[in-house]
C-alpha cells in the first residue's frame, strides 16, 4: 500500500545537518497536533467550556441589544465600547455572545434527547427482542408507522401541540428518534438470547430480569453507543431546524437555530448574522462525527476501513 | 416469496393507516379551527352552523369514523379555508415537491457514486482525501444553513441565480444542492467503503486474473455487486429527503406539499393535514416497498429464500 511506503520514507534517518532547532521533532509535533481527532477534541472542549462559563466569557448580554450599534459588521472597531467580534444583529445584539449562550441550548438539547431516546428505545427494543410475541408485533408496527412519516414533519406537528419550549423540544426529539435505538437493541437481543452464555445462565436458574440486566443489556450496548454518538449532531441540527422554522424555542431562549433564522431576512445587509451560527453548528457536528468515527473504529475493527 | 410480498404490503398499509390516524389525533390536539374563523358580529347560531359545516361538532370517534369512510373512497373532505377538496389541493402541490426530491436524489446518486467510486479506485490518493473531506463537511452542514449560504453566494453576491421562486431550471439549482448534499456525502462514503470491501473479494481477484481491465473489474464486477444494498439506502434517503424538503421549501418559497402543510397546521386545516399525511406516508411506504421488492428480485439469495 502506498501510504506505508510514504511513512517509511519520512521516518528514514535524515542526513546530518547542523541546526540549532530540532526541526524533525517540531515538524512531527505539528503533524501530530494537526490530527483531526485532536482538533475535534480541542474544539469540543472549548465549546463545552464556553457553554458552562457562558455568563463570564460572553462579552455582551446576548438578549440585551444596543439599537445604536445594530447591524454592526464583524471587526475590532472599539470606538463605541468593546468590539463586536462577529458583528451584531438588527437589534444590536452581539452575535458572538449569542453563539456562546446558544452552545448551552444546543448541547443540552443534543445530549438529553439522545440520552432519553437511547434509554427508552433500547429498553423497549431489548424487551421486544427477548420476549417477542404480541409486544414485539405492536412495537414494530409502531416503528414502521414512524418511519413512514418524515421525522421533521412529525416533530413540527408535535411542537404545535405541545407549544414552544426547551423541555418540549427535547420531548419531541425523543418521540421522533426512539425507533432507531429500538430497532438495533431488538436485533441485538434476538441474537443474544440464543447465545450460549445466555443459555448457560438460564440453565443455572437465572430469571428473566437477571438475564436481561446482567447478560443481554451489557452485551448490546456497543452498537447502541455508536448510534447514539452519531445521533447527537443530528439532534443539534434538528433543534436548529425547528427553531429556524420558528416553532422550536421561544425568543427568550437563544439557540443557534434561532440566531440563524434571525439572519435570514438580512442576508443582503448583514451576512454575518446567519453565517456564524451556522459555522458553529457545522464545526460542532464535524467534531462529534470525527470523534464518533474514531470511537466506531476502536469498538469495531471490521469498520477500520470505513 | 408471495408470502413475503403479501406481508410486506400488509404492514405497509398498516403503517399508512397508522400515520393518518396519528395525524388525525394530533391535528385535533393542535386546536379548534372555528376559533380562528370566527368573525366579529357572528351569533351563537352562526358559530354552531360553522362548526356543523366543518363537521367538528360531532364527537371525535364519530369524526374519525366519517373520516376513515371518506378516505377509503378517496374523499378527504373540503378545506375550510380554500373551499376546495383537500386531496386535490395536496395533489396540486405534489409535483413541486417531487421535482425537488427527485432532483436532489438524482444529484446525490450521480455525484455520490462517482465520488465514491473514484476514491475506491485509487486507495491512498488525494481523491480519497477529497472524498473524505467532502463527505465529512457535507454531513455536518444543516441543509437550511447551506441554503442560506448558497443564496448569499450565488444570488446576493454573484447575482447568478434568483434567490427564490419556482418554474425555471435556475430556480431548481440551489434547492437541489442544499437538499441533496447531505445524502450525496453519505452515499459517497458508503459507496467508497462498500467498493473497497468488494475489491478484496475473490471474484474480483478472479476477474483480474482473467485479464479484465481495471475499469471493467471496478464497474461491471465490483460496483454491480454494491448496487444491490445501495437500492435500500436510496429508498431510505428518499424518505429523508421528503422530510428535508419541508425546510428547503420554506427557504426558497417553493410551492410544495411541505409549505402547504406548515400553513395548514397554523390554520388548523384538518382536511389538508390528513390528506397531506396520507399522500406523504403513501409515497414513503411505497418507495421502501418497491426497494425491498427490487432487492428481492436483484438478489437471488433472497428471491429463493
Amino acid at each position: 500500500m502506498p501510504e506505508i511506503v510514504a511513512d517509511n520514507a519520512l521516518s528514514a534517518p535524515l542526513p546530518r545537518r547542523v541546526s540549532t532547532l530540532p526541526w524533525g521533532r517540531i515538524w512531527r509535533g505539528i503533524r501530530l497536533s494537526l490530527n483531526p481527532v485532536y482538533i475535534a477534541a480541542a474544539f469540543l472542549t472549548v465549546l463545552v467550556g464556553a457553554a458552562i462559563f457562558a455568563p463570564w466569557i460572553a462579552p455582551f448580554d446576548p438578549l440585551q441589544g444596543d439599537v445604536l450599534s445594530n447591524l454592526a459588521p464583524p471587526g475590532l472597531d472599539d470606538s463605541a465600547g468593546p468590539p463586536h467580534l462577529l458583528g451584531t444583529d438588527m437589534l444590536g445584539r452581539d452575535v458572538l455572545s449569542g453563539i456562546i449562550f446558544g452552545a448551552r441550548i444546543s448541547l443540552i438539547v443534543g445530549l438529553s434527547s439522545v440520552i432519553g431516546a437511547g434509554l427508552i428505545g433500547s429498553a423497549l427494543g431489548i424487551l421486544c427482542g427477548y420476549f417477542r410475541g404480541m409486544l414485539d408485533e405492536v412495537l414494530m408496527r409502531l416503528v414502521d408507522i414512524q418511519l413512514a412519516f418524515p421525522f421533521i414533519l412529525l416533530a413540527i406537528f408535535i411542537m404545535y401541540v405541545l407549544g414552544q419550549g426547551l423541555g418540549n423540544v427535547v420531548t419531541v426529539l425523543v418521540i421522533a428518534s426512539w425507533p432507531i435505538y429500538a430497532r438495533i437493541a431488538r436485533a441485538e437481543a434476538m441474537r443474544l438470547r440464543e447465545a450460549e452464555f445466555v443459555e448457560a445462565a438460564r440453565a443455572l436458574g437465572a430469571g428473566h430480569t437477571r438475564i436481561l440486566l446482567r447478560h443481554i443489556a451489557p452485551n448490546a450496548t456497543q452498537p447502541l453507543i455508536v448510534i447514539a454518538t452519531s445521533a447527537v449532531p443530528q439532534m443539534i441540527i434538528f433543534e436548529a431546524a425547528l427553531s429556524f422554522l420558528g416553532i422550536g424555542l421561544p425568543p427568550s431562549e437563544i439557540s443557534w437555530g434561532s440566531l440563524l433564522a434571525a439572519g435570514r431576512d438580512y442576508l443582503e445587509q448583514a451576512w454575518w448574522i446567519a453565517t456564524f451560527p451556522g459555522l458553529a453548528i457545522m464545526a460542532t457536528v464535524l467534531s462529534v462525527n470525527v470523534l464518533g468515527n474514531r470511537l466506531k473504529q476502536r469498538l469495531d475493527p471490521r469498520s477500520r476501513h470505513l | 416469496m408471495i408470502r413475503f410480498v403479501a406481508r410486506r404490503i400488509a404492514t405497509s398499509a398498516i403503517a399508512v393507516f397508522g400515520v393518518v390516524t396519528i395525524i388525525f389525533v394530533l391535528a385535533r390536539l393542535v386546536g379548534d379551527p372555528v376559533a380562528l374563523m370566527m368573525q366579529p358580529g357572528m351569533t351563537r347560531a352562526d358559530v354552531a352552523a360553522l362548526r356543523h359545516g366543518l363537521g367538528v361538532d360531532e364527537p371525535i370517534p364519530q369524526q374519525y369514523f366519517h373520516f376513515v369512510i371518506g378516505a377509503l373512497h378517496g374523499d378527504f373532505g373540503i378545506s375550510p379555508w380554500q373551499s376546495r377538496p383537500a386531496f386535490g389541493l395536496v395533489m396540486d402541490r405534489l409535483p413541486a415537491t417531487l421535482q425537488l426530491t427527485v432532483a436532489a436524489l438524482g444529484f446525490a446518486t450521480v455525484f455520490g457514486i462517482a465520488l465514491g467510486t473514484m476514491a475506491a479506485a485509487r486507495p491512498g490518493s488525494w481523491i480519497v482525501r477529497l472524498c473524505d473531506a467532502i463527505s465529512m463537511t457535507g454531513q455536518a452542514m444543516p441543509n437550511f444553513w447551506l441554503a442560506l449560504m448558497l443564496v448569499l453566494l450565488l444570488s446576493t453576491t454573484l447575482r447568478w441565480l434568483p434567490p427564490a421562486g419556482y418554474g425555471h431550471i435556475e430556480n431548481l439549482i440551489m434547492p437541489t444542492l442544499s437538499l441533496g448534499l447531505f445524502a450525496m456525502s453519505r452515499l459517497a462514503r458508503l459507496v467508497q467503503s462498500e467498493l473497497e470491501a468488494a475489491l478484496r473479494q475473490d471474484y474480483v481477484r478472479t476477474a483480474r486474473a482473467k485479464g479484465l481491465s481495471e475499469p471493467v473489474v471496478l464497474l461491471r464486477h465490483a460496483l454491480a455487486n454494491v448496487a444491490i444494498p445501495l437500492v435500500t439506502v436510496l429508498a431510505v434517503d428518499f424518505g429523508l429527503l421528503m422530510g428535508g424538503a419541508v425546510v428547503t421549501e420554506s427557504v426558497f418559497a417553493w410551492p410544495g406539499v411541505g409549505r402547504l402543510l406548515i400553513q395548514a397546521i397554523g390554520q388548523r386545516d384538518f382536511p389538508i393535514l390528513q390528506a397531506g399525511a396520507f399522500v406523504i406516508a403513501t409515497i414513503v411506504v411505497m418507495t421502501s416497498l418497491i426497494a425491498d421488492l427490487a432487492y428481492a428480485v436483484l438478489d437471488p439469495k433472497i428471491r429463493h429464500a
